[in-house]
């Protein structure tokens, strides 16, 4: 064995894997490269390898542990139940413990993990910035002067909101109606600032569905993209902070009235109903909160509920109005992989009159965005996206309808760079238009 | 081996031709490329090349024979008896990158397709035409055409529909001397020697298959699907034989034995059997609308006829699907009964299962192992699982041990070794079981045709002592395996 | 000492004829008539050990195909095998439906025995071009008929003799096998160049529950191909106008055997008096088909093409004095012709094919083997591997080997 820490915590976890090769399909990057090396299968081989002492902890595997998405498709596809994810996260906190992980996209990336994301006011105030440059059209100028990576970052940037969009929600939104229940909202970090109008639209749905809404102000950031980068220090004080926030929070509020059709009949761990994201990342991540700080987040865990999910199960009241468009719903993978929800979103768009529900060749494959991805290894996210957005294409639709901040952004750009005349929306969206 | 040339030389001549982006040469690469879907065998290659074309592959070839490497093809390595491990430090040329379809002729029923394609991506594009490839190995979905030509593979539904062999027309192969033929031909009936049936399950040692051409098959215009629940599995075993019998010809015949049964229900592939089954049969019909339900009531009253508790007929996709579940789920759920798991190959005349699926549990018992079988019985093709932790030294020596007397048994009964993941490193010492020096010698023949100089995946199919495997690192305890 | 007479000297003087005859292909010297594998064996290690060449015949019904074989001056008769390996007797297994069948007997009474031994559930799956064909014949020139398949799909293990006299097997009884290479397709349309078969596992086919045949016009193949792929469609022939006269039937069209179960049969059935205009047919009409098949004008060209080419292909070949018959479905043409000119149109068609029967001088002046020139070395390098003194048919093959 290595002395390298971490690596004989990981070990177990790669002996379930049985060396089928049923994952190897499922793996974007494995689909771009073809390289065994490239597939979760071998990426686990990788990782069992080094833990043995059989192979240097080297290059080989820091360029794979962040070459790999993140995506999880493999864990669908296993047999055998290989908990890749959470390999994954192990295995880059041992690369960058054993300093294999130097570079830009290192620097960056610490930047924006470590200062900008889990720091609302610093987040608020660049992208404020960015807003007004845009808006001035400075970005456009200055845009010729700067490296090329620079310039390739920069077609991925959406059009960031004016500042009266980028409020916070209110901290309670009372149900409309009869009241059905009480249901916590995790409104993300980035979401606020670029998705704004989809977390209105998400608190306008749950509240028409008569569930008061509360939005913890003491939340933070859900440490997912910390996590997924190694960065399980920060990730963990997130989570902990995350935990004090919402069951402080639930416990304000009055007990739920549990009145016929709410999502919880039994004494909800944290005094809400559910705790509702409609970030699929978010919403893995807050899921898997167990996995980082232990029993301390189980009660948190155990109540995230996607949106759509949660919709899904206690039923939408009344019918929707009508819209007539045709809509290719795209899986994220956090949301399919991770969480193992598929068909909810599917459910709540069919139940929309007129609207024409296309299938897609490729619709539970990653689009490549996969946190910063797409700014860290910009010519795979590309090869990724190329796929996904050749199968969109081919399916003629008016509307590509995904459940995550960053897939939007990335499809959006994407289909955008193509010449595609396509809107793309979160599902609840769609559903608030058809209140 | 002889003296190694210039190591610099041979792979710097293999980026010339593939680009230096396609060559892996560091040790971690190559560790990972050292097994492929049997894990107690391994070898390290030298070097892996990802060409993208014909003419790359014909290339590399002529590299490796400059410098007098061994080579060997490979897919998505997912073959089960180590027949895509680089043995002699080969180069492993991996044909993952050639995936593409090159042309569809649905009225002429067939398709013209790179290896790296894989097995079910085939059928997906030509659905829309009403067709779809045939042979369907269990690994499927991520196995590849180039792969399944090499090994010849099977499926559940050969029993109807024939393997691999029966489903290509025509090849383009490098042969192992670096030039490029083109065998059969999309028409099939070929005038000379029936090259592409030689070539097919010739476990890749005649050359590089840059190219098939497969039939397309239209698919069934209607599908009727069984669930037999018997209350043991030689009940079972004896419905196949009264259907074999009477000359119905299913699509598929598959059994899945209680102990299978246990491990599926309570792992996350519950079906919803009844875990006090002993044994149950999946039968599949298909072909014309006006034929097949007469066929799927005479197939459920022979079962019932022979002891079937319970025949029940899926009511729709769903309900099919979930019959199906259990058959396919049954690997993952063996595989996590424990770290490995041995699935073992061979075939016995069909009349025979019932008394051999007796002997095959009683040596599973006699060595204290946790075995049980789901397998494709209407084709006599057993396949025991056998969960272990290859760290055990004990089990593992049990596990080959059990492993062994299990193909003498089938052999005794007038069955085969191997009926289709192929001999590879993993069965050559037991050919000897059922062929003589004089059969072998004429297998060589062919060999010695194709590859004179044993350059094209040496050291599988046939028993030899001059190529040495390296101890899988990573399985300590298989040094025991009985090769070398 | 003579080849005959060490012959005679291993074997005995009752399986040796030393009676000179000349064949279609070959000056003989004499013949030998081998009873088992074991002799079989003997007889061609003494050919083998003599530097002398054998011909190889079965029922006799294939002597004209292939290259004339001047270094062969004895005739090998195979249908003196009526014993298999070991047990001796054929063995038919009913309950498995494969069955164990020494190459020297007819097909005709191998098929009578199938039927018996199964009660009528299974059949032999050989449709040859006569009634005497052995099933050693049928398997070493994989010739098709218009029933079934290619033997390929249906053999699952064959004995077979080399050249140099030593008894080797491959394939097995069982139904699903890849233990080892699969020599018996190469055996397989060998025309006995590479080894002799002495005995062969072969895969049964359940017997149909019904047969009935049609006539279904269709002025070209290609308008054939459909009807011909129909589920239950076995027996497929499209005839020319000259042939088709033959059934009285006025213009080009296909005589079609459907065959399966009762309910396949009769919607097949309906379904080509609906959309084709078919009408039944006697089913003695499969044995004229099957006359037609075996006819020797002078000239018979078999070609192979893609079942959408096959129109083209027909074209091509039609002239004043050329009959063609089709297996549509399986993309199979027959020119039959006095004419040699039939010759350079086959060659134009740029398809693979196989001069099946042709005068003498054609047959020594030729290539009877269309098929592409760069697989010539590789076919070399088997002959030279299985048979590298040219003890079977030398000469006879796909270039000469």
């Amino acid at each position: 064995m290595t002395e390298v820490s971490g690596l004989e915590a990981l070990h177990p976890g790669t002996l379930d894997c049985v060396h089928c090769g049923m994952c190897l399909t499922s793996c974007p990057t494995y689909q771009v490269t073809g390289r065994e090396t490239s597939s979760p299968r071998g990426r686990v081989y990788l990782l069992r390898g080094v833990a043995e002492g059989e192979i240097p902890l080297a290059e080989t595997l820091a360029e794979e542990a962040y070459l790999c998405l993140g995506c999880r498709a493999c864990e669908t596809a296993c047999p055998s139940g290989v908990a890749f994810g959470s390999l994954l996260e192990q295995a880059r906190s041992v690369v960058d413990r054993a300093g294999l992980r130097r570079g830009w996209a290192k620097r960056i990336e610490q930047f924006a993990l470590r200062t900008v994301v889990p720091r609302p006011r610093v987040l608020h105030g660049l992208l404020g910035a960015v807003s007004v440059a845009q808006r001035l059209g400075l970005d456009r100028l200055v845009l010729p002067w700067l490296p090329r990576r620079w310039r390739e970052m920069h077609g991925l940037l959406p059009r960031i909101p004016a500042a009266s969009e980028r409020r916070r929600l209110p901290e309670v939104t009372p149900a409309i109606g009869e009241q059905r229940g009480r249901v916590a909202f995790f409104e993300g970090c980035i979401m606020p600032e670029v998705f704004g109008a989809m977390n209105r639209a998400t608190v306008r749905v749950l509240a028409s569905q008569g569930f008061e809404v509360v939005v913890p102000a003491a939340q933070r950031c859900c440490g997912a993209l910390q996590a997924h980068a190694g960065e399980l220090e920060l990730a963990t004080e997130l989570a902990r902070a995350n935990v004090i926030a919402f069951g402080q929070a639930g416990a304000q509020g009055d007990a739920p009235e549990n009145a016929p059709g709410t999502a919880s009949a039994t004494a909800p761990a944290t005094g809400f109903d559910a705790i509702v994201v409609n970030s699929a990342g978010c919403g893995a991540a807050l899921r898997e909160l167990d996995h980082w700080i232990g029993d301390e987040g189980a009660p948190l865990a155990g109540q995230v509920r996607d949106v759509c999910e949660f919709l899904d199960q206690v039923g939408m009241r009344g019918t929707p109005r009508p819209l007539s468009k045709r809509v290719a719903y795209d899986d994220p993978c956090h949301l399919i992989h991770a969480q193992g929800v598929a068909d909810a979103p599917r459910r709540l768009l069919e139940a929309i009159p007129e609207l024409e529900l296309v299938a897609h060749q490729d619709p539970a494959g990653c689009c490549g965005a996969a946190g910063i991805y797409n700014l860290t290894h910009p010519e795979m996210s590309a090869a990724i996206l190329a796929k996904k957005l050749d199968a969109l294409e081919a399916a003629r639709p008016a509307i590509i309808a995904t459940g995550n901040p960053g897939c939007l952004m990335q499809l959006q750009a994407g289909a955008q760079s193509r010449g595609m005349n396509v809107r793309l929306a979160h599902p609840i969206e769609l559903l608030a238009e058809t209140l | 081996m002889g003296p190694t040339p210039n190591p610099s030389s041979l792979e710097a001549s293999l980026r010339d031709v593939v680009g230096a982006d396609q060559v892996l040469t560091r040790p971690e690469e190559l560790f990972v490329y050292e097994v492929d879907g049997l894990t107690h065998h391994s070898a390290r290659p030298r070097a892996v090349v990802l060409p993208a074309t014909t003419e790359e592959v014909a290339r590399v070839v002529k590299v490796c024979r400059r410098h007098e490497v061994p080579f060997v093809p490979r897919g998505a390595g997912t073959g089960l008896s180590g027949g895509a491990l680089a043995l002699g430090r080969g180069v492993i040329i991996e044909c993952a990158r050639m995936n593409s379809i090159l042309q569809i002729e649905p009225e002429d029923r067939y398709a013209v397709v790179q290896p790296g394609v894989v097995n079910t991506d085939l059928s997906k594009a030509v659905l829309h035409h009403g067709l779809f490839y045939a042979p369907d190995p269990s690994s499927q979905l991520v196995c590849t055409l180039g792969g399944n030509v090499a090994e010849n593979s099977g499926g559940p539904h050969t029993l109807k529909y024939g393997t691999t062999t029966d489903h290509v027309l025509a090849l383009e192969l490098v042969l192992p001397d670096g030039s490029v033929v083109r065998l059969g031909s999309p028409s099939g009936w070929p005038a000379g020697y029936d090259l592409v049936g030689a070539v097919v399950g010739s476990e890749g040692t005649l050359g590089v298959v840059t190219e098939a051409t497969v039939r397309l098959s239209p698919i069934p215009e209607r599908t009727e699907t069984l669930l037999g629940i018997f209350p043991d599995v030689v009940s079972a075993c004896r419905a196949v034989g009264a259907i074999i019998r009477s000359g119905l010809v299913p699509a598929a015949m598959e059994i899945v034995d209680r102990r299978t049964i246990e491990a599926v229900e309570a792992s996350v592939y519950a079906a919803g059997l009844p875990t006090d089954a002993g044994a149950v049969l999946i039968m599949e019909l298909d072909g014309a609308a006006v034929a097949v339900g007469a066929q799927a009531e005479r197939t459920r009253a022979l079962s019932l006829a022979e002891g079937a508790r319970d025949v029940q007929v899926a009511r729709d996709e769903q309900e099919r699907q979930r019959f199906w579940r259990a058959r396919k789920g049954a690997f993952g759920a063996m595989g996590r009964l424990a770290p490995d798991l041995y699935v073992n190959d061979a075939v016995v005349p069909r009349r025979k299962l019932p008394e051999i699926l007796e002997a095959v549990c009683a040596i599973g018992d006699r060595l204290g192992l946790r075995l049980s079988n789901v397998f494709h019985a209407g084709d006599g093709n057993l396949h025991p699982n056998i969960s272990f932790d290859r760290r055990d030294a004990d089990e593992l020596a049990r596990v080959l041990q059990a492993g062994e007397e299990i193909l003498r048994l089938c052999v005794e009964a007038g069955g085969v070794i191997s009926g289709e993941h192929g001999i590879g490193t993993e069965k050559r010492e037991y050919m000897g079981l059922l062929f003589s020096d004089d059969d072998l010698e004429a297998m060589k023949k062919l060999r010695a045709a194709f590859d004179p100089t044993l350059a094209c995946n040496p050291g599988k199919l046939f028993p030899t002592t001059r190529i040495c495997f390296e101890a899988n690192p990573k399985a300590r305890g298989y040094d025991q395996v009985p090769f070398e | 000492m003579s080849v005959l007479a060490a012959l005679a000297r291993e074997l005995g003087e009752a399986q040796v004829g030393s009676t000179p005859a000349r064949d279609s292909s070959s000056e003989l010297d004499g013949s030998v008539r081998p009873r088992t594998g074991e002799e079989l064996a003997t007889a061609l290690g003494v050919v083998a050990a003599a530097r002398a060449s054998v011909v190889v015949r079965g029922g006799g019904s294939w002597d004209g195909l292939g290259h004339p074989m001047p270094r062969a001056r004895i005739l090998l008769e195979t249908a003196g095998l009526q014993s298999v390996p070991e047990r001796g007797d054929p063995e038919i297994d009913s309950e498995d439906g494969v069955a164990h069948l020494p190459a020297g007997a007819s097909v005709s009474w191998i098929s009578e025995r199938v039927r018996k031994e199964t009660g009528g559930t299974w059949e032999l799956p050989f449709d040859p071009v006569a009634p005497t064909a052995t099933l050693g014949g049928c398997l070493a020139t994989a010739s098709p008929g218009f029933c079934f398949g290619h033997p390929r799909d249906v053999v699952l293990g064959l004995e077979t003799v080399l050249a140099t006299g030593v008894r080797v097997r491959c394939g097995g009884r069982v139904v699903k096998n890849v233990t080892g290479y699969d020599l018996a397709k190469l055996y397989l349309g060998s025309l006995g160049t590479l080894g002799v078969i002495e005995a062969a596992w072969i895969r049964l086919l359940p017997t149909p529950e019904k047969t009935a045949c049609w006539w279904v016009p269709a002025a070209d193949p290609s308008q054939a191909v459909e009807p011909a792929r129909r589920s239950s469609a076995r027996a497929a022939a499209w005839l020319s106008a000259g042939l088709a006269r033959e059934l009285e039937a006025p213009r080009a069209g296909m005589f079609l055997e459907l065959a399966g179960d009762a309910p396949a049969v009769k919607a097949d059935g309906d379904w080509l008096a609906r959309q084709h205009a078919a009408e039944k047919l006697d089913p003695a009409g499969l044995d004229r088909v099957r006359e037609m098949r075996a006819r020797n004008p002078g000239l018979r060209v078999r070609v192979s093409a893609r079942p959408s080419a096959l129109t083209r292909v027909a074209a091509g070949l039609s002239a004043p004095g050329t009959e063609i018959l089709a297996q549509p479905a399986r993309g199979l043409l027959w020119a039959l012709s006095q004419d040699e000119a039939v010759l350079a149109a086959v060659e134009r068609s740029g398809e693979s094919y196989l001069v099946e029967a042709a005068p003498q001088a054609v047959r020594e002046a030729r290539e009877l083997f269309g098929e592409s020139q760069a697989l010539r070395p590789l076919q070399a390098a088997l002959k030279a591997q299985y048979d590298p003194t040219g003890v079977l048919n030398p000469g006879r093959f796909a270039g000469r080997i």
